[in-house]
C-alpha cells in the first residue's frame, strides 16, 4: 500500500446552506494545487446517492486512494464517506471531512471570511490525509441483555417490550415500587381513562415477567465498559423485608404503629414505618422505613418482626451491591413536578386551599386520601375553583420551557372539577397549547362543560378581601387580556398547575458520560432524527428524562428505545474503535508513564523486553498516553502528531 | 480584516466539537478567526501542539474539553488541566503572555457558550496584539520544529 | 374602501422609533397580562402595562396617554415571567413623546428647575447648602472618609430637612468621618430620568461626575434611596466608588455598637418599603433591622411588603402629577398602615415621606398616624441619651 497518495477533494454546497456564503468554486479550485490532489470538485448535495457515486466513480477511474470531503459535521455524515470509500476499496480511515457548514458557513456573517475559513479548514483536512494510514475496525460481540433504568411507564414499557422479544431485561428502580408518576394520576387525558386500571396490568405483567429482573430500592452506581459491554454495578438499599420469604399479607403494616406523612399521597395521608407504598404496588411486599422505624431509632419495638408469621422482618439487612453485564441501556428515569418558589408566590404553603396539581391528582383518585370525594381543608366542597396554568413554566426567573402537558392536564382538572361538584371553573392560561390526538377536541369539550378559560397569566393569590363577596375566600388577580379587563376572582379552591422539571439529583447522566440540556434533560444524539439515541453508543432514552411529554408518547418513545436495544442485541457485534493507541517497540524507553494514565487499564508492561505494549482490544483511542510519552512512541492512531500538525498548519495557511 | 487575530481551537470530540455543532446548527454567529482542530480528548492535547500552532502563526489557542466529571474518557480533561498549568508557565520562560493559550470546559449542550467564549477569547488575543516571537528568537523555533 | 375604515394599519416608524429610544425590550413580550394583574394602579384606575406594550409595538394609536401613569415600581419588571424591563419600555416611549413636544404641563416645571437652578423646585441655587451652614454640617473637605450626598428635597424643602438634620447629627454622634458635597453638586436625576429626559439627565450627571470624580473619599452616603439608584445604575461604575444609602450605614453602626439607642420611641411603627430601596436596589432588611435596635418600638408589616410593596405614587414623575381623589396610590398605602393599627409609618425617601404625608392630609388621618423617616427615628432614640 505504500503509494503516492491521490487525493480527491469534494465540496459540498449543502443546497444553500453552505453554498449560500461560502464561494464553493473557489474552495474547490484553490484546493487543486494542493500537492497530491488529483481532482477537486463541488457539487450540490454530496450525501445524496448521486454524490456518493461521484466519489465511488472517481476512485474507480482516476485511481484516487485519499478522499476528502468539505460538507457539514464529521458527527453527521462521516460514516456515510466511509462506506462510499470502503464500497469503492478505499480504506475508510483515508478519508477525511472538513466540517464548513457546523462551523463555517452556519456560523460566519462575512461571506469573505467565510470562504477564506472553508479553505483553511479544507485545505488543513487534505494536507492531513496525505499522512493517513489504513486501520483494521475489529468486531466485538453484544451481550444480548438489556438494563433499564427507572420503572415509571417509560421504563416499563421499555422493558415489557424488551422482554417479549425473548431477551433478559434488568429493571432498576430507586423506589420501593414500580409505577412512577402515572400511578399517582388519577385519570389520564383526553380519554380519561382510569390511570391505575391502564396502567396496573403493565405492573403485574412486569413483576411476573420471566424475562424481567425487577429490581425495586435499587440504584444505578457505577457503568463501566462500553455498547455492547457494559459492566454495571447496582446498589441495593436495605428493605429491611426478606422478599423471598415476605408473602405480602400485610399484618407487619398492620400492627406498626408509627405513622408519617405518605409521599405516594403528597403527604395528604398517612402511612407507616414498614409500608407498601400504594395497595397496587410491585412488588406488593413492605419495606422499613429506617428513619421513621421506632426500632431504628429507640432500639425497641419489634411489633412488625412479632406478627410476621414467615419471618420476613430482617432488621440486619445491609446494604449491598449486585454486578450485572448488559449489551444495552435505556435510560427511563422521568422527572419531577416543578416545585419552586413560583409556587409560594401564589399563596402554596400559606393557604391551605391553594394546591399543587399532584395533591389534586391524589385527592381525586379513588384510592387516595378523601376516596375520591374533592374536599377543601375544612371538608367543604368547593363552590368555585380557579386553575392557574404555567406555574413557574415560560418563565424566565424559573423555567423558559413550555412543559407540553400542564395544558391538557388542567383542561382535565375542570372537567374533574365540574362532574364532581358542579362547582364554577376558572382557568387561567396564557397560551392554550392543545396538539394532540383528540386533544383539540377535548379543550373544545371542556368549554362546553361551561369552564370559563380566561386569556391571562395570574398574578396574585389572597385573602385580602376588598368587598364581603370576597370575604372568606381567595381572591385571584388576573388580566383577562382578552376583554383588557383586569380582574378579581374570589374562588374557594386554586390548583397550581407546574410544569415538569429534570431530576436534579440524578447521577445516571453523569454515569452514563451522557450530556445534559440546561435544564437537566439529557441530549438525544439528533433532535430530529435520533430522539432516542445519545453520544453514548448503547444508551437509548425513553420518556420524560429526554423532555417534558405525555404518556402516549412516552410510550412510543418507550417502544422506539426498546426496538434500538434490539436492534443491536440482534446484529449481535459491534465496529470496536479503530483509532486505538500504539506504541513503537523500537522507541519506547520503558518509563511506564502510559501504564499509570491509562483509564482503561489498555496498556501493559512487557518485563521481558522492558516495553510498554497496549491491548488494543481494552484501548478507547483517547490518546492520553501519546499526549504524555516523553519519547514518543506512544501514538495516537488517525490523530499522530503528524497528523494533528498538518491539521495546523492547514487551518492557518490562510 | 487580515490584520485579525488568528486563534487555532482545540476541541474534544465528545462535548466541545459536538457544542460548536451545536452553535452552527443553532445558526448562533461568532468570529471566523477561530479555527478548531478535532482531537477525540483534551487529554490527547500535548504542549508541543500549542507551540505548533503559534509557531504557525496562531496568536491564541483555544483548549476546550468536556466539563470535570463529563469526560468520555473517564478523566482525560483533568488531565489536560494539568498538563495546560505546565504550558502556561512555559509560555512564560518563553517570553510569551500566558494568556494566549486558555483551556474552557464547553459541553454539547452549550453552543451558545462557545460562541460566546470564542469571541470574547478573540477578543482577548486583539487586545494582546499579535504574537511577538522575535524576543523569544530562534531557540524556541528549534524546540518546536 | 369604506369597509376597511375601521382597520387599522401597523405604524411601523412609530414602533421602530420606540425601538431605537431603547424600547427593544418589548420585543419578547408574550401578552399574558402579569405586569397588569400586579401593577398597583389596578387597585384604582383602569391601566394596563400589557395593553401599552402591544399597541406601542405596533405603534397604534392609544399607548400615549398611558405613556405617563406608570411609576416606575418595578413591580411588574420583577414578575415579568419574560423578565422584560417594562419601566425601561415607558421611559423609552416617554423619551420618544418628550422630543416631540407632548411633555405632560405638569413635568415643565422640574424639568425648568433642573435645567435653570438644578432643582425640581425651581428654588434659587444659592439656596441648595443654607440648611447645611444653619444645622453646622461640615462641608466635604479631603480629609474626609465619606461623602454625605443629600437629596434636593432634604435641601430645599422643609419637611425634609428635618431628615437631612437627623442624618448628619446621626453621623457626628457616630463619630463618622464626613462631609457634606454641596455646591459642586447637583440634583442626582434620578426621578427625571424616568421622565425621558435624558439630555437634561445627562448634565446633571457630567455635573456630579466631576465634582466626586475630584474627592478623596471612596464612599459616598445617600439619604434618598433615589440618589442611591443613580449612582449605583445610571451612572457609569468610573467613579470606582462605593454608595450606600444611610439606613445601611445606620444597620451597620447599630452592628458594631457605635451607635446605642437608648430612649424609645413611638409604641407601634410600621415600614414602607421605598420601591428605588427595595425592588430597585435590594434593600429590605436595613431599615427595618435598624428599627427593631429601638428600644420600645414594635414593628409591624402591612399587607404588602417587601418585594410586594407598593408604591407611594411618587415614582417616574408622580411626584410632580397631580392625581385627582380616589387614584392616589399614597392614599392606599396610608389605609394600609392604618388598618396595621400603627400610629407611625417609617419610610426611608424624602419623596415617599412627601406622598405619604399628603395622602395623610387629604384623607384627614393627622390625628391618627404620623409619618417619618427611619433616621428620624434612630436619632430620637440616640439625641438625649446621646454616645457614650
Amino acid at each position: 500500500m505504500s503509494h503516492e497518495p491521490r487525493i480527491g477533494v469534494y465540496v459540498c454546497h449543502c443546497g444553500v446552506n453552505i453554498a449560500g456564503v461560502v464561494d464553493v468554486k473557489r474552495v474547490a479550485a484553490e484546493m487543486a494545487s494542493e500537492a497530491g490532489v488529483v481532482l477537486s470538485r463541488e457539487y450540490k448535495f454530496m450525501c445524496s446517492t448521486p454524490g456518493q457515486e461521484m466519489i465511488i466513480d472517481d476512485i474507480q477511474s482516476h485511481g484516487l486512494n485519499r478522499v476528502v470531503v468539505a460538507a457539514c459535521s464529521p458527527r453527521m455524515h462521516e460514516g456515510t464517506f466511509q462506506g462510499a470509500c470502503r464500497k469503492a476499496g478505499v480504506n475508510a480511515y483515508f478519508f477525511q471531512m472538513a466540517n464548513i457548514r457546523e462551523h463555517d458557513s452556519w456560523v460566519t456573517l462575512d461571506k469573505e471570511e467565510a470562504t477564506r475559513k472553508a479553505i483553511a479548514l479544507t485545505r488543513a483536512a487534505v494536507r492531513r490525509v496525505r499522512n493517513h494510514e489504513p486501520l483494521e475496525t475489529r468486531q466485538v460481540e453484544v451481550r444480548k441483555e438489556v438494563l433499564v433504568i427507572g420503572g415509571g411507564i417509560a421504563g416499563i414499557e421499555a422493558a415489557l417490550t424488551v422482554a417479549e422479544s425473548g431477551n433478559h431485561v434488568y429493571l432498576v428502580e430507586r423506589e420501593p415500587t414500580i409505577g412512577g408518576h402515572m400511578a399517582r394520576f388519577d385519570k389520564t387525558f383526553p380519554t380519561l381513562d382510569c390511570s391505575a386500571c391502564i396502567l396496573t396490568p403493565k405492573m403485574n405483567a412486569v413483576g411476573s415477567h420471566p424475562n424481567i429482573t425487577l429490581m425495586t430500592s435499587c440504584e444505578v452506581e457505577e457503568v463501566k465498559g462500553f455498547v455492547g459491554n457494559f459492566d454495571v454495578k447496582v446498589k441495593r438499599k436495605a428493605r429491611y423485608v426478606d422478599h423471598d420469604k415476605c408473602t405480602g399479607c400485610g399484618a407487619c403494616v398492620e400492627k406498626c404503629p408509627v405513622k408519617v406523612p405518605s409521599e405516594f399521597d403528597e403527604g395528604l395521608s398517612k402511612r407507616k414505618a414498614i409500608y407498601t407504598p400504594f395497595p397496587q404496588a410491585v412488588p406488593n411486599k413492605p419495606v422499613i422505613d429506617r428513619a421513621a422505624c421506632t426500632y431504628f431509632r429507640t432500639g425497641k419495638c419489634r411489633l412488625c418482626e412479632r406478627f410476621c408469621e414467615p419471618k420476613a422482618i430482617a432488621f440486619e439487612q445491609q446494604e449491598s451491591t449486585q454486578e450485572i453485564q448488559v449489551g444495552a441501556i435505556i435510560v427511563a428515569t422521568g422527572f419531577e413536578f416543578y416545585r419552586g418558589e413560583a409556587l409560594s408566590w401564589y399563596g402554596h404553603g400559606r393557604y391551605p386551599n391553594v394546591i399543587t396539581a399532584l395533591e389534586f391528582e391524589r385527592l381525586n383518585n379513588a384510592s387516595g386520601p378523601t376516596e375520591g370525594v374533592l374536599r377543601m381543608a375544612d371538608g367543604r366542597v368547593p363552590q368555585s375553583v380557579a386553575i392557574l396554568h404555567c406555574i413557574g413554566s415560560r418563565d424566565k426567573n424559573y423555567q423558559e420551557y413550555c412543559s407540553r402537558v400542564c395544558c391538557m392536564y388542567s383542561l382535565k382538572f375542570a372537567h374533574l372539577v365540574k362532574e364532581k361538584t358542579g362547582a364554577e371553573v376558572f382557568e387561567f392560561y396564557i397560551d392554550m397549547r392543545s396538539p394532540g390526538k383528540g386533544y383539540e377536541e377535548f379543550h373544545d369539550r371542556i368549554r362546553e362543560e361551561g369552564a370559563h378559560l380566561i386569556r391571562g397569566k395570574v398574578g396574585e393569590v389572597t385573602d385580602l378581601a376588598v368587598n364581603p363577596e370576597e370575604q372568606g375566600r381567595l381572591i385571584v388577580v388576573a388580566e383577562d387580556t382578552l376583554a383588557g379587563s383586569r380582574l378579581r376572582v374570589p374562588v374557594d379552591m386554586v390548583v397550581l398547575s407546574p410544569g415538569l422539571s429534570a431530576h436534579r439529583d440524578s447521577k445516571v447522566a453523569q454515569l452514563l458520560k451522557c450530556a445534559v440540556d440546561k435544564n437537566g434533560f439529557f441530549i438525544e444524539k439528533h433532535p430530529k432524527l435520533a430522539p432516542v439515541d445519545t453520544a453514548t453508543d448503547g444508551v437509548f432514552l425513553a420518556g420524560c428524562c429526554q423532555g417534558p411529554k405525555d404518556i402516549p408518547d412516552t410510550v412510543a418513545q418507550s417502544q422506539a428505545a426498546a426496538a434500538k436495544a434490539l436492534a443491536l442485541a440482534t446484529r449481535g457485534v459491534v465496529e470496536a474503535e479503530g483509532r486505538t493507541a500504539c506504541i513503537d517497540p523500537e522507541v519506547c524507553a520503558g518509563c511506564k508513564l502510559c501504564v499509570s494514565l491509562c483509564p482503561y487499564k489498555a496498556i501493559s508492561f512487557d518485563t521481558a523486553k522492558e516495553i510498554s505494549v497496549v491491548n488494543e482490544v481494552l484501548c478507547k483511542g483517547c490518546g492520553t498516553c501519546a499526549a504524555a510519552c516523553p519519547s514518543g512512541a506512544a501514538q495516537a492512531r488517525h490523530f499522530k502528531d503528524v497528523h494533528i500538525f498538518n491539521e495546523i498548519e492547514g487551518v492557518l495557511a490562510l | 480584516m487580515t490584520n485579525d487575530p488568528k486563534i487555532v481551537a482545540f476541541l474534544c470530540h465528545w462535548c466541545s466539537y459536538t457544542g460548536a455543532d451545536l452553535a452552527g446548527t443553532s445558526r448562533i454567529k461568532y468570529t471566523p478567526a477561530v479555527r478548531i482542530v478535532r482531537v477525540m480528548c483534551s487529554g490527547r492535547i500535548e504542549p508541543s501542539f500549542v507551540l505548533k500552532a503559534l509557531k504557525e502563526g496562531a496568536d491564541g489557542v483555544l483548549i476546550c474539553g468536556c466539563h470535570p466529571g463529563d469526560c468520555h474518557y473517564q478523566e482525560g480533561n483533568y488531565k489536560a488541566l494539568r498538563r495546560f498549568h505546565m504550558l502556561k508557565e512555559m509560555l512564560g520562560q518563553f517570553g510569551l503572555e500566558g494568556d494566549r493559550v486558555r483551556l474552557e470546559w464547553v459541553s454539547a449542550s452549550e453552543g451558545d457558550r462557545f460562541a460566546k467564549l470564542a469571541d470574547s477569547f478573540t477578543e482577548e488575543i486583539r487586545r494582546l496584539g499579535p504574537l511577538a516571537w522575535k524576543r523569544v528568537g530562534n531557540e524556541s523555533e528549534r524546540r518546536v520544529a | 374602501m369604506a369597509e376597511f375604515m375601521r382597520c387599522t394599519s401597523p405604524m411601523l416608524e412609530v414602533a421602530q422609533a420606540l425601538l431605537e429610544a431603547g424600547g427593544e425590550e418589548l420585543k419578547t413580550c408574550y401578552q399574558c397580562g402579569t405586569c397588569t394583574s400586579v401593577c398597583p394602579w389596578g387597585n384604582l384606575i383602569e391601566f394596563s402595562p400589557r395593553r401599552f406594550i402591544e399597541t406601542a409595538r405596533l405603534g397604534l394609536e392609544g399607548f400615549e396617554e398611558a405613556t405617563w401613569t406608570c411609576v416606575q415600581c418595578r413591580m411588574c419588571q420583577d414578575r415579568c415571567p419574560q423578565q422584560i424591563d417594562i419601566p425601561q419600555i415607558f421611559r423609552a416611549v416617554r423619551g420618544v413623546l418628550s422630543e416631540g413636544g407632548s411633555t405632560p404641563p405638569a413635568l415643565r416645571v422640574p424639568l425648568a428647575g433642573l435645567r435653570g437652578e438644578g432643582n425640581p423646585w425651581v428654588e434659587p441655587r444659592e439656596k441648595k447648602t443654607a440648611w447645611a451652614t444653619k444645622n453646622d454640617v461640615p462641608a466635604l473637605a479631603p480629609e474626609h472618609e465619606v461623602v454625605l450626598f443629600a437629596c434636593c428635597a432634604n435641601e430645599y424643602e422643609a419637611r425634609n430637612q428635618r431628615d437631612g438634620v437627623a442624618v448628619a447629627g446621626l453621623m457626628k454622634a457616630a463619630g463618622v468621618s464626613f462631609g457634606y458635597l454641596g455646591k459642586e453638586g447637583t440634583c442626582c436625576g434620578d426621578l427625571i430620568a424616568t421622565t425621558g429626559a435624558e439630555s437634561l439627565f445627562s448634565l446633571l450627571r457630567k455635573t456630579n461626575l466631576n465634582a466626586l470624580g475630584g474627592v478623596s473619599a471612596r464612599t459616598t452616603v445617600t439619604i434618598s434611596p433615589h440618589c442611591l439608584n443613580a449612582f449605583r445604575n445610571r451612572y457609569p461604575a468610573v467613579l470606582g466608588m462605593t454608595f450606600r444609602h444611610v439606613t445601611e450605614l445606620w444597620d451597620e453602626l447599630l452592628r458594631e455598637g457605635v451607635l446605642k439607642p437608648s430612649r424609645g420611641g413611638a409604641a407601634r411603627v410600621t415600614y414602607h418599603d421605598p420601591c428605588y430601596l427595595g425592588r430597585h436596589n435590594g434593600v429590605y432588611e436595613a431599615p427595618r433591622n435598624v428599627l427593631k435596635a429601638i428600644p420600645g418600638i414594635e414593628l409591624v408589616e402591612m399587607a404588602h411588603h417587601h418585594e410586594r410593596s407598593i408604591c407611594c405614587g411618587g415614582g417616574g414623575g408622580g411626584a410632580w402629577m397631580e392625581r385627582p381623589k380616589g387614584e392616589r396610590l399614597g392614599d392606599l398605602r396610608v389605609m394600609e398602615a392604618v388598618s396595621t393599627g400603627a400610629d407611625t409609618l417609617v419610610t426611608a425617601c424624602p419623596y415617599c415621606v412627601q406622598m405619604l404625608e399628603a395622602s395623610v392630609l387629604g384623607l384627614n388621618l393627622e390625628g391618627k398616624i404620623k409619618v417619618r423617616t427611619v433616621s428620624e427615628l434612630l436619632s430620637d432614640s440616640i439625641a438625649q441619651g446621646g454616645v457614650e
